[in-house]
Formats: C-alpha cells, structure tokens, sequence
C-alpha cells in the first residue's frame, strides 16, 4: 500500500479507540477481552489523562437493584436538565447505563479498580434536592488512582496503545468510517490508523470560554473541573467527517468558579450530603442561585455572594478532606498557601457564565452508540447522553462488549490516499510556517470572542457579529498557525477544533430564537413552545450545512412503567 | 509559579516527564532531567507534584489565578 | 443574618493547616516516598476514623439541612410575592 510512503506509520486494527480517559480505557480493555486487536490513541498517557488524571470522588447513578429507583434517578435526571432547558436527546441511553449499574461496578473491580471500601462494601452517597426521600443514588469511591489502575488493565490485555499522540481526522470510505490519522507530539510523526471500528472517546468539549486565569494567553488551560487538555477533538472530527452532532445549541454548560480554585466540584457543592449554606455580601441568606436568578440577585445589589460551610459537623469536614484527595490532592497546598481555614471561610462565588459543553451535547447516537456515520461509535462526554463518570464506565464497557458484532460486520474498505495526504498537510504545515500565528493566541482570541457574543446573554446581532470573526479567523490565521516544535502541533489541531466548534455553538443558539433554562437570548425573552422537548441537529455535507430539530426520545412504556 | 523542579533532589527519573496530561516537561539533553519547559499550557493540575518520588516538585498559584 | 463582611475581613489571613494533609506529608517525609503513594497508606486509616456507615446520623443532619431549605424556599417565595403586591402588582 503506497500509504507506508506518505506516514511514518501505519496500523490496522480491529477497533480504534480514540481517547484514553476513563471512556476510552473502558471501551479498549473490554474489546480486548473479546479477542479483538485494539488500538487505544492517547493525546498524553492514559495513566494520568481526561477529566478523572487527578483522581475521582463520586459517581451518580447506582443504586439497588429496583426498577422504580431507576426510574426515579431517570426523571430526577430530567428534572437537573429541566433547570438548564436542554434535553437528553434519548433518555433510553441513560436507563441503559443505569440499568446496568451493577454489571459496570463488577467489571470495573475486576479491571483492579476498587469500588468497595476495605469493610468489604460499597458506599452508597445521597444526592439532596428537594424532593429526597433518603435514597443513596450516589457512589463513594477512593479513586485517586483510577486511571493508573485503568491504564494497567488495559495494558494487561494487549491493547496497543499509542501515547503522546493526537488525532487529526477521521478516515472515511463511502460515508463509512474506517479509522484516522494522528499525530505524534513529540516526534512530529504521522500515523494513519486503518479500523473496522472507531469509537471516539475524547471527552467534552472545552476551552472556548475564559479560563480562570486573567494572564495574556499563560496558564490558560486552567479551569475547574475541565481538564486543560479536553478541547472537543473527537466531536469536531465526526463534525468534519459528516457526522450529526446533537444539542450544541444549548449545550453551554453553566459553572460557577468559586475563587478558592482548590475546590474540586465534587467535594465541594455535594460535601458528602449536606448543601452548603449561601450569602450575600450584606448577611443575607440565599439558595444557591441559577442563572437567571443570580442575575436577579445582581440587579438588587446583592451579589456579591459567598458559599459557607461552618454547620458542617467535625467528621464532615474530614470528609472533604479525603474527598480532597480521591478527587485533586493539590486542593491542600494551594489552599494552606492562601491561607484561608474550610471550617470558616465565605466562599466566593463568581458569577454564572458558560464554561464548557456537557451532557446534552455531542455526537449523536442510537442505542448502540453509533453515530450517524456508519462505523463510528462515541462514548462518554464525547457524545450526548453520556458525560459524567457513570455515563463515561458505562458507555465505554457496554461499546467494548458489543463492539465485535460490528468489527464482525464490517466490509472491506480502502483508505483514500488523497484523504490522508490532505490531513498530514493539515497536521503538519505549523512546522514549516516561519513567523506565523501562536496557537495560544489564536485561541485567546476565540474566546473572548465567545465570552462576548456567545456568554450568557445572547442575540442575534452579537451571535452574527461572533460568527463573522470565527470564520474570518478560520479563514485567515488557521492557514498561519505556527509550531516551532511538534509539541505545538498538538495546540494548532486543537485550535482548529475549538474553533469549529465554537462556530457551530454561535449557529445552533442563532437558529434559537427563545429563552429557555440557561439558554438567554435578550432579543427572544420569551419560551417557544414549539421547541418543547426539541433537540437541534447540525451536521455538514461537502460544505453545506444541514439543520434540524429532532424529538427528544423519552423513556420507552416499558421503562417508564418502573422498570424490568 | 507552576511545576517548580527542585534539582537539589530530582533524580532523573522522569516520572513527571512521563505523566504530565499536557506534556509541559523536556528532558535537558546534558544532564538528562527534566525541565519545565512548555509552562504557559501547565493548569497545575498538580500530578508531577504528587507523583513524584522524591517531592521534589513545588506547585504555587501564579497571581492571575489569587 | 450572618456577619458576611466581618469574616469576609480575615480573609486569607488565616494560617491553616488541613489534619489529613499533615499526616500525608509526615508519612512521605518519614518513608521518603511521593505524595500520591503516602496518600495511599494514610487516607484508609483516617478513614476508619470517620462514621461514614451511620445512615442513620447522615440521614438525619441532611434532611434537618434539606428541611431548613424547603423553608428558606417557602419564606422568600411568600416575600417575593408580597413584594409583587406592594409594588402593585
């Protein structure tokens, strides 16, 4: 094959897994288990990548084995998103996952990543809302090691997996999908990846909002509880190969950074069970504010407001403190150099804005996790539905064992020469550009642009005005992106994503011409009801853009009845 | 500051080399230890600081994150 | 009402010292190991010294906290709507 000249190297697998975080690692070592060959693509090493590198304390979504619980997990997950206004695109997907709780927590502890405590049994953790009546839906886990015990067991079943390296595009013969081309970041290498089946596990996407630090394009990649390295590769390829992506419109997720960033989300607004108290500035007591209503709060004066923690009793303080370490054991230095005491502190808490997309939006895809492109599959937050540890396990492990019946399925392919010789440009022209643009400050850029025209409070004028600079900077400086060395060939990709996507985001909030949830158009202050339970598709076709709104699929008769 | 490498104890291993998510360290080709050399991408995510055998990695706040 | 600006006022003022995170620093310095792999020895023998078996106190601090909350809810929704009244609404 002529292909050996244009890359440095080539495999041919069974199954390609991009993405080694706690989706990805799930999906590889279960395919391996099946007798395939997996290749497992790693933008860093998956012993320490994706949003679980630190460690994880928690994960929703378990609970006895009882169909009304299930069921009831189910609507209160609805009724989270409610909140925000967006919908999962098939709540069958989350009923699956859940459904099979039990069997995910099995595999995981036979992969050697502990789930029960050394008393020999899980922990079982309560969700407060206002409608709790004492179920424990939440699993407690000690897992600060999660992803170097991951890793092993993927290693441990011959998954070759191919470190420091990063995906460019996907390869596709006749609409089908049939493996991708990376590179390699500290060698500058090309590779082309022929599968009979790709699963995308690369995460959420992220980093097209202000990060938290304030310095000119330095530190930039800090957020909470965004991984610096998550940029929305894997959805802005399946974008690019043709595949529909699901929710983009809304799928703005709306976070509070507090000021202590030591915090990791899990400990702190859950802290074990108890909620937090919330204060304005002036004494007064509050609830922990949606969008909508901290922007009430602010036109009264009352903002700011602080979060405090002192009613917590002795043994919960301990809590978050071993919390502290399954989940970001960097929280104590940081937190003992500035000096501020848990047990007494206001948390500040900064305003409401958008800082990354989640949950309800992503690749599209049916009951087996395929996308709409035949041989594609996303799991975890690469695709809607999923998103959160329980969702990232469960995806991964139920791909993994279904995915032979596929590999099994699938017909010969051919890898199109032109296609890769086109991505290896892509991939590779920063080397050779002198005096180009730095792809941090291309980034910066887009995101202040997204802070601008696509922040909290949208319109038509500012999203159109947003969309005009997005596509004169892909025009313009994607062509002039520098790498003085492979390692920032990894940033320019990355850029080129953020950027797609970011654009993408700017067209679905523009077609939605309504406030609902989080979503705020000023120009529309009103609901349309003739988007009730609506999701937007967006997909593009030999540069044409294609849009839709589909139906949400609710849960099926036989689900929502209280399960099996 | 991020990662902070105190040569006083490092030796060599590259653990943090080997581990770091966004691949911030290079390996000084004389003395071969690693070296915080792509530090405007490190989130101080802190997994160099705790993985590290001897302790020899100081993680403080830079002040546009105070 | 609580004191917001007073305690606002020693702000990172305090020098404070988390109890777990010193037994993990003594641990690594002791055996001279990283921080991750004391973590590891230290957390499960702090851990046997927290209750987190006894649903029955969790249960009972939460839902005293949730109760407290659903009044807060019920408190401001009567202000707010007297409020509304006042200004004629």
């Amino acid at each position: 094959m002529s292909i050996q000249r244009i890359a440095d190297t080539v495999v041919n697998t069974d199954v390609l897994v991009v993405g080694g975080g706690l989706a990805g690692c799930c999906a590889a070592a279960k395919a391996a288990e099946h007798g395939l060959n997996v290749t497992l693509l790693e933008k860093a090493v998956p012993e320490r990548s994706g949003d679980a590198a630190q460690g994880i304390d928690h994960f929703e979504g378990f609970f006895p084995r009882d169909g009304a619980t299930t069921l009831k997990v189910v609507q209160f997950e609805e009724w989270k998103l409610g909140r925000y206004g967006a919908r999962f695109p098939n709540l069958n997907l989350k009923y699956k996952i859940y459904e099979n709780c039990f069997w995910i927590l099995e595999e995981l502890e036979r992969f050697g990543v502990p789930m029960k405590w050394d008393d020999g049994d899980y922990l079982w953790m309560t969700f407060p809302v206002p409608t709790w009546t004492g179920e424990r839906v939440s699993l407690r886990v000690h897992w600060q090691n999660v992803k170097p015990r991951l890793a092993e067991a993927v290693k441990k079943r011959k998954v070759n997996v191919i470190e420091r390296s990063t995906l460019v595009d996907l390869l596709t013969d006749n609409g089908r999908v049939i493996g991708a081309t990376a590179v390699n970041s500290r060698t500058g290498q090309f590779i082309v990846i022929k599968a009979k089946a790709t699963i995308l596990g690369t995460g959420r996407f992220n980093r097209s909002y202000d990060a938290e630090s304030s310095a000119p394009w330095k530190y930039k990649m800090n957020y909470h509880f965004f991984p610096g390295s998550i940029s929305g590769d894997g959805m802005a390829a399946a974008y690019r190969a043709g595949a529909d992506l699901v929710g983009m419109d809304m799928g703005g997720w709306m976070f509070r950074m507090h000021d202590e960033k030591t915090i990791s989300y899990g400990n702190f607004t859950v802290n074990d069970g108890i909620p937090m108290h919330t204060y304005s500035w002036t004494g007064k007591e509050t609830l922990n504010p949606n969008a909508a209503r901290y922007l009430e709060l602010e036109r009264e004066g009352l903002t700011p407001l602080y979060h405090n923690l002192s009613h917590l009793p002795d043994d919960f303080q301990k809590r978050m403190e071993v919390a502290y370490v399954d989940e970001r054991m960097v929280s104590f230095p940081i937190a003992e150099e500035r000096g501020f005491n848990p047990r007494t502190h206001f948390y500040l808490m900064m305003p409401i804005r958008p800082t990354g997309f989640y949950r309800t939006c992503g690749v599209n895809i049916d009951e087996d996790f395929q996308s709409s492109l035949k041989g594609l599959f996303a799991i975890g937050g690469t695709c809607a539905n999923m998103g959160s540890v329980t969702g990232a396990c469960g995806s991964g492990l139920l791909v993994g064992d279904n995915i032979p019946k596929f590999v099994n399925e699938a017909p010969e392919s051919s890898i199109d020469e032109d296609q890769v010789e086109n991505q290896k440009r892509i991939a590779l022209a920063p080397a050779s550009e002198k005096d180009g643009t730095e792809y941090l400050e291309l980034e910066a850029t887009i995101r202040q642009l997204n802070a601008r025209f696509a922040g909290i409070e949208k319109n038509e004028g500012g999203l159109r005005e947003g969309l005009r600079r997005l596509e004169t900077l892909q025009r313009v400086f994607l062509p002039r992106l520098m790498a003085r060395t492979p390692h920032y060939l990894v940033g320019c990709l990355e850029v080129r994503n953020i950027l797609e996507l970011s654009r993408i985001h700017m067209q679905g909030a523009l077609l939605r011409r309504e406030t609902r949830g989080n979503f705020l158009r000023l120009d529309c202050p009103g609901l349309d009801e003739k988007l009730d339970n609506k999701c937007l598709i967006q997909r593009q076709k030999n540069g044409q853009i294609f849009t839709e709104y589909i139906d949400a699929i609710g849960l099926k008769p036989e689900y929502s009845k209280g399960g099996k | 500051m991020p990662a902070k490498i105190d040569y006083r104890r490092c030796i060599g291993c590259k653990r943090c080399y080997n581990l770091c998510p966004m691949d911030i360290f290079t390996i000084d080709d004389k003395t071969g230890l690693p070296i915080s050399t792509y530090e405007e991408e490190c989130w101080h995510c802190g997994i160099c600081w705790m993985e590290c055998p001897k302790r020899a990695i100081d993680i403080k706040l830079p002040a546009s994150f105070w | 009402m609580v004191d917001v600006a007073k305690a606002l006022d020693q702000h990172y003022e305090e020098k404070f010292e988390f109890p777990l995170w010193k037994l993990i620093k003594q641990r690594a310095e002791e055996k001279d190991i990283s921080y991750v792999k004391a973590a590891e020895e230290v957390v499960p023998e702090y851990v046997k010294t927290i209750p987190y078996r006894n649903f029955a106190y969790d249960d009972a601090l939460i839902k005293s906290r949730l109760d407290e909350m659903i009044q807060f809810m019920k408190t401001e929704e009567q202000e707010r709507a007297a409020k509304q009244k006042a200004r004629g609404g």
